[in-house]
């Protein structure tokens, strides 16, 4: 069960255990959380639970409601975050929030109560995705790129920044090149004959690529660099 | 569900593939394929005692034998096949909740914990797609280069986004993803979400349990289906590998069908992936 621990300068002045659905704070002696204090309005925050998400909402206070520094108005708590209102700091802590969104096995829980007619919107877990994705591609050191050599003096450049290109004709001979955490690997797609890596068929099996790899595809040469 | 269109006869390939992921051991996902019938089974297992793959090869299993039985040798059954499939599903329910019944007496454990599975089914019969989902697992179409997902979760946090609770943005920082709202085998009834399109040449279905979707993200599932789609068993084990390199925290199952039309040299040479239906 999540807790909040409220502190005013430096001191401890309370725990309180999130047990219930609904949390209030505010000035108002009918509060959850009653914090005589000035600059905190009559009722001023909420922590609605659902689920194993504890979410903030400020109510349209007067002075606003800051987590780790930000003013918010919904927020969902984390594991350690702190709210400020006014000059009281409270700070949340669950052990089932840490390290951001849960994977817990699949559980079961009852439909909230407030079902209601679900219009079908956009649902949200690609930005979940994005979060991962954007977490392996910083990981990696230095982004691979493809030199083209077209037979004209001119030759293009292209960087290998998504997850993965293909290089080659669609239909006859066709590779990709996948950006990897531990590297990038070139794969045969489609066409009877795979590409060429440095002179030699690449095979069905992904290869991996090193600097200065020459890779013939389709009716084009390419340059395999890291940046 | 007045489709009757016969256009062109179809015909589909199929390529699948399930992995347990990097993080856990066990595969608890459950996928079935039957050509012949046009018919694709996902199910996500759920459940102490290592019933979730219990629960998840129940599901593919029933089912698969339940619409063989129905559907095997009757091309043309004119009846009304969302109703057909559905009654197939809660049949499935029913003897999914009933062994966890038994399982539950049998560890003696008064704080019975329940088995279930998640599940997503397409049926492609007559250029029509039977769609049936319960829980979070998936549906997408990939139609004119773009991604479009076709099922709508059983899932708390969908709920959230539904009442207006979360954006899709602070659903990022959730920890009420896998809690799902439905289930096979959870109570005795299941409500099971049902649809149905018509399938068109060039039309590329994935179903797919959460450790894709929440792996990997819609752009780069487009980006993979419209790259690689001429090699479809290469198109599945590249989402699985992408899903791995952002993590693989659950177990990745991906099943795809490629329509295309029945009369291509390529699907006549090759006949062995290539079956054919609405003739």
């Amino acid at each position: 069960m999540a807790k909040l621990i409220v502190s005013q300068n430096g001191e401890i002045t309370g725990n309180h255990f999130l047990d219930a659905s609904s949390f209030t704070i505010g000035s108002g002696p009918d509060n959850d959380l009653c914090l005589n204090v000035q600059g905190v309005s009559r009722l001023h925050a909420r922590i609605t639970s659902v689920g194993n998400d504890d979410i903030l909402d400020d109510l349209g206070s007067t002075n606003g409601t800051l987590v780790n520094g930000q003013s918010v108005t919904r927020h969902i708590l984390q594991n350690d975050d702190v709210i400020e209102i006014a000059d009281v700091q409270i700070r949340y802590r669950n052990h089932k929030a840490i390290d951001g969104p849960s994977f817990d096995r699949t559980m079961i829980i009852q439909a909230s109560a407030m079902e209601g007619d679900a219009s079908a919107q956009p649902v949200g877990a690609y930005a979940l995705a994005t979060a991962k994705n954007e977490r392996r591609l910083r990981a990696g050191a230095r982004i691979g790129l493809v030199r083209v050599f077209n037979g004209s003096p001119s030759s293009k450049e292209i960087e290998l920044s998504r997850v993965l290109h293909t290089f080659g004709i669609p239909g006859k001979q066709l590779a990709v090149i996948n950006a990897r955490p531990h590297g990038y690997f070139i794969t045969h797609v489609e066409g009877k004959k795979p590409a060429r890596l440095n002179g030699k068929s690449i095979g069905l099996q992904p290869q991996p690529l090193t600097p200065n790899d020459v890779i013939e595809v389709g009716d084009e040469k390419l340059l395999f660099l890291l940046k | 569900m007045t489709n009757t269109s016969s256009g062109t006869p179809l015909s589909l390939e199929i390529a699948a593939k399930t992995d347990p992921g990097i993080l856990r051991n066990l595969n608890e996902d459950s996928i079935a394929t039957v050509n012949d019938l046009g018919l694709l089974v996902l199910a996500d297992g759920m459940g102490g005692y290592q019933s979730g793959d219990v629960a998840s090869s129940l599901t593919t299993q029933i089912i698969v034998e339940g619409l063989t039985a129905e559907l095997q040798g009757k091309p043309n059954n004119g009846s009304d096949l969302a109703a057909l499939v559905e009654n197939v599903i809660k049949k499935a329910n029913e003897t999914i909740y009933l062994e966890g019944q038994q399982r539950a007496q049998r560890v003696h454990n008064s704080q019975s914990q329940a088995m279930g599975s998640t599940l997503a089914l397409l049926l492609f019969r007559n250029s029509q797609a039977t769609m049936a989902h319960v829980g979070d697992s998936r549906i997408y179409r990939l139609r004119d280069k773009r991604l479009e997902l076709m099922t709508h979760d059983h899932s708390l946090l969908q709920e959230q986004i539904d009442q207006g609770i979360l954006n899709s943005e602070a659903a990022a920082r959730s920890h009420n993803r896998h809690l799902v709202t439905r289930g096979l085998g959870l109570h005795a009834e299941v409500e099971v979400t049902l649809d149905e399109c018509e399938a068109l040449p060039g039309d590329i279905y994935l179903v797919c349990s959460d450790g894709l979707n929440d792996m990997v993200d819609n752009a780069d599932i487009e980006l993979v289906l419209n790259s690689l789609q001429a090699n479809l068993p290469l198109t599945a084990s590249q989402l699985v590998m992408i899903a791995n390199d952002n993590g693989g925290d659950d177990n990745i199952s991906v099943i795809l069908a490629k329509v295309r039309p029945h009369t291509t040299p390529d699907a006549k040479k090759n006949g062995l992936f290539a079956w054919l239906f609405g003739r």
